[in-house]
């Protein structure tokens, strides 16, 4: 088999383009400078956003705790490092993101007075929440305004390394899925937008790993293509995330639900998150996740359930037909597979698989431990991507303008090119699939690092992990989507290797989707990040901020 | 099998094929075929992408439990 080479130059590089990268590729370009964006997938589909989004969060200073102030006192949190600087850049680009996505196409909802249609949600204190109309053709709409802007788009190229010149970036490679020739792109400037968590490291009940709430096509390239890169990593151990599932089926909506008025109600008919959030179900996503857990091992479910009979009209009908279905376009067909109708009866949920991830640490101008190469990706919703991918993509931009084209390394482009299609031209004698393994590192995750553990378990993890590594070099393909999925099995081990070790550290319970039986108190000499990192020959290490 | 395709409906011009972030779906003789049901996400791009209302879906077992 033979691959061609194709070497791109540009000044900024955008990583993803998801909605982190939309926001990145839109401030760097309107700054001036030549933009390419990269992603596996296509741009009109690709990440989260391709599934539909339902709302946008923004502060606008019309409202009672509208403001910046009340931004940064919620999401400023030592534990995820995010500092009130960061939430700074993501305030300022909040209108000038809403004002794209309605040149884009997309509408909001309005009230009668004209204002923007908000809720409240996550147990925020005010109503930051716009409502988005037909929310699954954000992409779309998104991309169009995009390759309308001259941004060059780079589809179905998988990223498999970061390039530096000494201590700054250079660019990256990879390889295109569908015809498998071999990349290299070289830059002045990168945004990483890989995203925050990622999917298929845990089973929710139907144990289907694409079957699931997040897009199951991330597979952890933000944080280990930066560890490996150089940069560190905060909250690999807190960014855990989890949400309640429509039954059997992967699928968001439960900001909706919560925020208009859903109430979860046990197996006993009992409306219980007041125990344990002081919202109740429109509290933090982790206390009505581990609250769920709870009445589940104290035995009052499954099943659990949204009840919404007891809305009006009008809001079971906009919930259902007006919001589902932007979160997630075949949101209808699951409720015609089921028989569901809000205003009949409940809607049976589960508690959903885990997500794992981490922020890459970054400065106040979103540049991280590697020179020149910013990020996004930093929180996991709508407008915390776009806005915080716009302020990154504009100081990326700047950057750029004032440096020049930095070196690649061939020697490492070279091994690159000599071994990334080994799994396919020269596979071994008894080659393993993708699915076997990932199988594997699932049931390591579920068994031993679920949302109970104790040091010792996650020990017993590691151990587990060595035996997964050992099948590393046998995984197999027979043919280039294969390849792809092999190279993102390979760094899902990487993620749940480096997320296991950063969970051992934290000796506490109370702050994460999973509880410590040996440490099932708070430690408030925790409430700070911990930052993860690679030494030169690969050994983890880590240090509290 | 998540996407169903209407034969009378389809023009065979592969948008869906091309707009699935999961790579799942190929060309058939007649319409797109499912290649990988399994690693469906269920996120309707390839309907979004088409524009002959060709495709609507099925719900696989597993959803239905
Ligand atoms: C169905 C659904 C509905 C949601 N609804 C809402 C909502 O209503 N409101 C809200 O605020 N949030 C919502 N969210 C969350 C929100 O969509 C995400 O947090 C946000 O889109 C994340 O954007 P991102 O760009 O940072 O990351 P991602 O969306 O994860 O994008 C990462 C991109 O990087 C690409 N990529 C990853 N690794 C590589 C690699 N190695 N090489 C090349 N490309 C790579 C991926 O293909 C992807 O396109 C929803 C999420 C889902 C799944
Ligand atoms: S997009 Fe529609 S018309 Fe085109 S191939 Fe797919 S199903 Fe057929
Ligand atoms: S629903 Fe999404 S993942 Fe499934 S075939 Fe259609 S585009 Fe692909």
């Amino acid at each position: 088999m033979e691959f061609d080479k194709k070497l791109y130059e540009t000044d900024v590089l955008v990583l993803g383009s998801g909605a982190s990268g939309c926001g990145a590729a839109i401030a760097a370009r309107r700054a001036g400078a030549d933009v390419l964006m990269v992603d596996k997938g296509r741009l009109e589909s690709s990440g989260n956003l391709g599934g539909g989004n339902d709302h946008f969060m923004a502060v606008l200073d019309v409202d009672e705790h509208d403001g910046y102030e009340d931004l940064a006192d919620y999401w400023a949190t030592p534990v995820t490092g995010m500092t009130r600087g960061v939430v700074r850049n993501m305030y300022e680009s909040m209108k000038p993101c809403i004002s794209i996505l309605e040149e884009a196409g997309l509408e909001f909802k309005h009230n009668p007075d004209g204002s923007y249609m908000r809720s409240v949600g996550f147990g925020q204190p005010g109503a930051w929440w716009i409502h988005i109309d037909h929310g699954f053709t954000v992409k779309p709409k998104l991309a169009k305004y995009i390759r309308k802007m001259g941004v060059k788009v780079v589809d179905n190229v998988q990223v498999l390394a970061l390039l530096k010149d000494d201590d700054r970036i250079a660019g990256c490679l990879g390889w295109n899925v569908k015809n498998g020739d071999f990349v290299v792109i070289r830059c002045k400037t990168a945004v990483l937008c890989f995203g925050l968590v990622s999917e298929r490291v845990s089973n929710n009940s139907t144990h289907k790993p694409f079957n699931v709430w997040y897009s199951p096509y991330v597979t952890g390239s933000q944080q280990v293509l930066a560890l490996e890169a150089g940069a560190s990593v905060n909250a690999m151990e807190t960014s855990d995330m989890c949400t309640m599932l429509p039954k059997g089926w992967g699928a968001p909506g439960m900001n909706g639900i919560n925020n208009m008025g859903g109430r979860e109600l046990n197996a006993k008919g009992e409306r219980f998150m007041g125990k344990y959030d002081p919202m109740w179900e429109n509290g933090l996503r982790v206390h009505q996740v581990m609250g769920t857990y709870n009445e589940m091992l104290e035995g009052s479910g499954p099943p659990f359930v949204m009840d919404m009979t007891h809305f009006s009209a009008e809001d079971a009908r906009h919930l259902q037909y007006d919001l589902m279905p932007g979160d997630k376009e075949t949101y209808l067909d699951y409720c015609r597979a089921r028989n569901i109708d809000f205003t009949k009866a409940p809607l049976e949920v589960e508690i959903g698989e885990r997500l794992i991830g981490g922020l890459v640490a970054c400065s106040d101008e979103q540049e991280t431990d590697v020179r020149n190469l910013y990020t996004s990706s930093l929180l996991g919703n709508f407008s915390g991507a776009m806005c915080l991918g716009y302020s990154a993509g504009r100081f990326a931009a700047a950057r750029a303008a004032e440096t020049s084209m930095p070196a690649i390394d061939q020697a490492e482009v070279d091994s690159w090119f000599s071994t990334l299609y080994d799994p396919l031209i020269r596979p071994c004698a008894r080659p393993v699939s993708y699915t076997t393994f990932e199988d594997g590192l699932r049931q390591v995750m579920d068994y031993y690092v679920g949302f109970q553990r104790t040091e010792g378990s996650m020990l017993r993890a590691l151990e587990s992990m060595k035996v997964l590594e050992e099948y590393l070099p046998r995984l197999g393909a027979s043919d280039f989507r294969e390849l792809m999925r092999v190279h993102e099995s390979r760094e899902l081990f990487k993620l749940c290797r480096v997320y296991i070790q950063a969970c051992l550290q934290r000796k506490e319970s109370g702050r994460t989707m999973y509880r410590r039986a040996d440490y099932p108190d708070l430690d408030p000499s925790l409430n700070r990040p911990l930052a993860t990192s690679l030494a030169a020959d690969g050994a983890v290490e880590f240090a509290w901020k | 099998m998540p996407p169903v395709f209407d034969e009378k409906k389809c023009v065979k011009c592969q948008k869906c094929v091309t707009n699935c972030p999961g790579y799942v779906l190929r060309m058939g003789k007649e319409t797109p075929e499912v290649a990988f049901p399994d690693e469906c996400w269920h996120c309707g791009c390839c309907r979004v992408a088409c524009t002959q209302s060709a495709i609507s879906f099925e719900f696989p077992l597993h959803t239905r439990l």
